[in-house]
């Protein structure tokens, strides 16, 4: 028989350890939730949350500052998120600063992200409404990406019917000068050309801070990578990411060439000293014509790969899964 | 003087009618026999609760038995079922690439189910079946009887104190079940992929709400308060001899462990039902 | 009545100015279709001890039980201290049972609890404002009264089976009760630890002046320590008188017992 005393000093232990458990439990959970913290509410509003709910996190400069505390339909376009932000971080956001939805991973769930902001501005107040904006979104990310091959790949079939024309000595030379046809089409290549340049840069862009993104341990994808050993794993995905953002670049850098060979050459058309026989003469010009094709030729291929890798990364792959069952979805 | 001493007691007419036959099969009768029975405990039981006598010291006892008695077992149970769980779960999250998520899965499994279940059948195996034994036993050997007849109401003395205990321990036991468990998941996840013990923990716990740990609570002082009163009852109504003892404890741990579940799905209704009222 | 009474008389025991304390007339008990008691008549005068004699699962034990209400009689009259048994609230039915001490087949001692335990057991829920000196002084007395005052901190499972029987009585005892009832307090004894708990039982007898009812298949005990005997056969009273006038009778159902013990 044990002594009563010790008996309930071990069963005094037992629920005192359990009730630590507990609040420790609890505390974790609290802090995820902000329920322990004074906090304060500032809105946002948005025409699409991509299925940002109650309760999801809201990260400033990549740190958790506070949950959606509410989320309201206010017409057909506009969606206002109520925010529920720690007390102590107000000094930090100002009033100028921007509210996006983002994720915390590209696999993870959907938060919001509040940056910019200037030093010089007040910070925000209770009940003070965000400016928001539209931020990197991945489906757009690829949306361009596609549209910039399209481009490129009707600029290239639009060189190529040209020099094949100018090669066969097809039509009259003056009808060729004349033929306003076929300068809005060279000039209307152009046009796609310069887009496909812009696109191209903007994609390069995003690669980048995508990538700078996850070695510099941005975000929780990038918290799990920096902090454990996923890193072997999901290499390989980085370079593929990095080779895709690299290619990017050397494609516009390429299209950028060739935007300003078109540029000449339309500037040649344009130029009315230039008499029509020497313009047709100079093998010169066809020469450059024909290295442009090959260089829109090599982009257009060199976007496709882009493409593929991209869709290949596995970052990637959920969202294309889904875009996929979309289109399936809209094919029926 | 023989014959006023000797009196003879008339003999009445033996009463000779069959026994009635019973209707439907012996198990069904059986089940709602004890459905009713155990109906009246739990009505008996709230009667008796807060009239006196109160016997705090021997509810202690029980929360020792119940609880620090139950805890090594439950713990090394809910250890390597925590990490029987994270080992099992990696695969399907690797196909998605996605092992980074297995502590969150870890912590949401075992938060909200796989904490309570444990605790709640590793209780009903130890503890239902040690009240159902006990009282049972006490049962055979007249203790319940010796109770009843030296002015002590065996209900508030036995049963009140045990589903007392048994309804104030459980959550505990459910906390250290949880967070065993979840040590269990982190061993793995430490050996698997070298994730640090903070990290683990605030993503086992990121997706993981109040009202999950309201849940766990409200469900593990169910299991408790039913684990409690089926072992009394079975010990209670145990028959005659050692194999009444036996089919009592036997009976206990079968019924409150099929309780478990039931409770199990029943809160989850509830709270379902409860968040939709929240969130709407 | 007083006629009849006297007739009862065992020579060593007066029932003269002899109150009641337990009464039964016409009680009848089944479980299902099994009649166990039938139309029972009984008495128990203050301060004698009353042996019910009878085979094994004859109902003995039924009728005792009914006595302290731990079973309810289907019909019949059943009084102790003048009060109505059956039907009663539970409050008095408990007055009523600390005033009653039965001592059971197999003691049922709490297993859970030391010798010294089990008998603080219903002092300190009976007996209210009591210092603990006050109560262990109780404890040690009954316990001395038992001759087992050296037990005090074993545990039940350590006791022999007399010991056992004893601590039982020691713990009815102790609320001092006015009427015993003995379950078969010699069965599974061996014939000296038997006799010890004949002569216990006489004592307590003299002691604390308690009426005594005996259930017994024993003969040896019957004759120790009953005044009287009440012959139980097939739940009903079928003969009534002392040790020397039963061992007289010439009755098929009865004869067993008297011949088991001659040799």
């Amino acid at each position: 028989m044990e002594q009563e005393s010790t008996k309930y000093t071990k069963l005094g232990i037992f629920v005192l350890i359990g009730i630590i458990f507990f609040i420790f439990i609890l505390a974790l959970i609290g802090r995820q939730n902000n329920v322990f913290e004074s906090t304060f509410r500032i809105y946002a509003r948005f025409s699409n949350i991509e299925g940002l709910q109650k309760g999801s996190n809201v990260w400033f400069s990549g740190v958790k500052i506070g949950v959606v505390k509410d989320v309201v339909i206010e017409s057909t376009d506009a969606v206002k998120l109520e925010l529920k932000l720690s007390d102590d971080l107000q000094r930090f956001i100002k009033k100028d600063a921007t509210a996006k939805i983002g994720s915390d991973g590209l696999l993870g769930n959907k938060i919001v992200v509040i940056s910019g902001g200037t030093e010089e501005a007040s910070p925000v107040a209770e009940g003070d409404m965000l400016e928001a904006s539209s931020g990197l979104n991945t489906d757009d990310l690829l949306a361009t990406f596609k549209i910039t091959n399209d481009n490129l790949a009707k600029i290239t079939d639009d060189v190529s019917v040209m020099l094949t024309d100018i090669r066969q000595g097809k039509g009259s030379v003056g009808s060729l000068i004349n033929d306003s046809l076929i300068y809005k089409d060279l000039k209307a290549s152009m046009n796609s050309a310069n887009l496909a340049t812009r696109n191209s840069a903007r994609i390069t862009q995003d690669l980048s801070k995508l990538v700078n993104g996850i070695n510099q341990g941005e975000g929780m994808v990038g918290a799990i990578l920096k902090d454990t050993s996923y890193e072997n794993r999901i290499d390989h995905t980085l370079v593929d990411i990095e080779k895709t953002a690299k290619e990017a670049a050397v494609t516009s850098q390429k299209l950028n060439e060739m935007s300003s060979e078109l540029k000449s050459l339309m500037a040649k058309l344009d130029d009315p000293d230039a008499t029509v026989g020497k313009l047709l003469t100079d093998s010169a010009f066809a020469q450059t014509l024909e290295e442009s094709m090959t260089n829109l030729k090599e982009s257009s291929s060199e976007l496709d790969k882009t493409l593929e890798a991209a869709q290949e990364s596995f970052l990637l792959r959920r969202r294309i899964f889904r875009r996929n069952k979309e289109d399936r979805g809209k094919d029926k | 003087m023989q014959n006023t001493s000797l009196s003879q007691a008339n003999p009445t007419s033996e009463d000779t009618s069959k026994p009635r036959k019973a209707r439907g099969p012996k198990w069904w009768i059986d089940f709602l026999v004890d459905l009713a029975g155990i109906y009246l405990f739990v009505v008996r039981f709230f009667k008796d609760l807060f009239r006196p006598p109160y016997e705090f010291k021997e509810v202690l006892n029980q929360c020792y038995i119940i609880g620090y008695k139950t805890l090594p077992l439950i713990a090394f149970t809910a250890y390597i079922g925590g990490i029987v769980f994270t080992r099992q779960s990696r695969p399907s999250l690797e196909s998605f690439g996605a092992v980074s998520w297995l502590p969150s899965l870890v912590g949401v499994g075992i938060i909200r189910s796989l904490g309570p279940l444990i605790a709640g059948l590793i209780g009903a195996g130890k503890i239902a079946s040690n009240i159902g034994a006990e009282l049972g036993s006490m049962k055979v050997t007249e203790q319940i009887d010796a109770m009843e007849v030296s002015g002590t109401n065996p209900f508030t003395f036995l049963v009140i104190t045990r589903v007392l205990a048994c309804s104030l321990m459980l959550p505990i036991l459910v906390i250290f079940t949880d967070i065993l468990a979840l040590l269990g998941g982190f061993t793995n996840v430490y050996f698997g992929e070298g994730v640090s013990f903070s990290l683990y923990f605030s993503q086992a716990f990121s997706t993981i709400e109040m009202e999950d740990i309201f849940a766990s609570t409200l469900k593990s002082v169910l299991f408790g308060f039913s684990i409690g009163i089926i072992g009394c009852y079975k010990g209670f109504t145990s028959k005659k001899g050692t194999v009444g003892v036996g089919k009592a404890a036997n009976s206990s741990v079968v019924m409150s462990m099929f309780m478990v579940f039931v409770i199990d799905l029943f809160t989850l209704q509830i709270m379902t039902f409860i968040r939709n009222i929240l969130y709407s | 009545m007083a006629d009849t009474k006297s007739n009862f008389i065992k020579p060593l025991f007066d029932y003269e100015g002899r109150s009641r304390v337990v009464e039964i007339e016409g009680l009848n008990k089944s479980f299902g279709d099994n009649h166990v008691l039938k139309n029972i008549s009984m008495e128990l005068y203050e301060g004698e001890n009353l042996v019910v004699l009878g085979r094994s699962g004859t109902g003995k034990s039924v009728l005792i039980k009914c006595i302290v209400g731990l079973l309810t009689p289907d019909s019949g009259k059943l009084e102790v201290f003048g009060q109505q048994i059956p039907g009663m609230k539970s409050y008095q039915m408990d007055a009523i049972r600390k005033k009653i001490g039965f001592s059971f087949q197999l003691s049922a001692l709490y297993d859970s609890m030391t010798v010294r335990q089990n008998i603080e057991f219903p002092l300190k829920r009976n007996v209210h404002g009591l210092t603990q000196a006050e109560i262990n002084q109780r404890v040690e007395e009954a316990l001395d009264n038992v001759g087992l005052l050296y037990a005090i901190d074993l545990m039940p499972v350590e006791l022999s089976g007399g010991m056992k029987k004893r601590v039982g009585i020691a713990r009815t005892l102790i609320l001092n009760p006015e009427i015993m009832l003995y379950d078969e307090p010699t069965s599974g004894l061996d014939p000296i630890t038997a006799g010890e708990i004949n002569e216990l039982i006489l004592q307590v007898q003299e002691q604390y002046h308690t009426s005594a009812i005996i259930i017994t298949h024993d003969i040896t005990c019957a004759r120790m320590t009953g005044n009287r005997i009440n012959f139980m056969y097939e739940g009903e009273f079928v003969l009534k008188g002392t040790f020397e006038e039963l061992s007289h009778i010439d009755d098929y159902r009865i004869k067993p017992f008297f011949e088991y013990n001659e040799f």
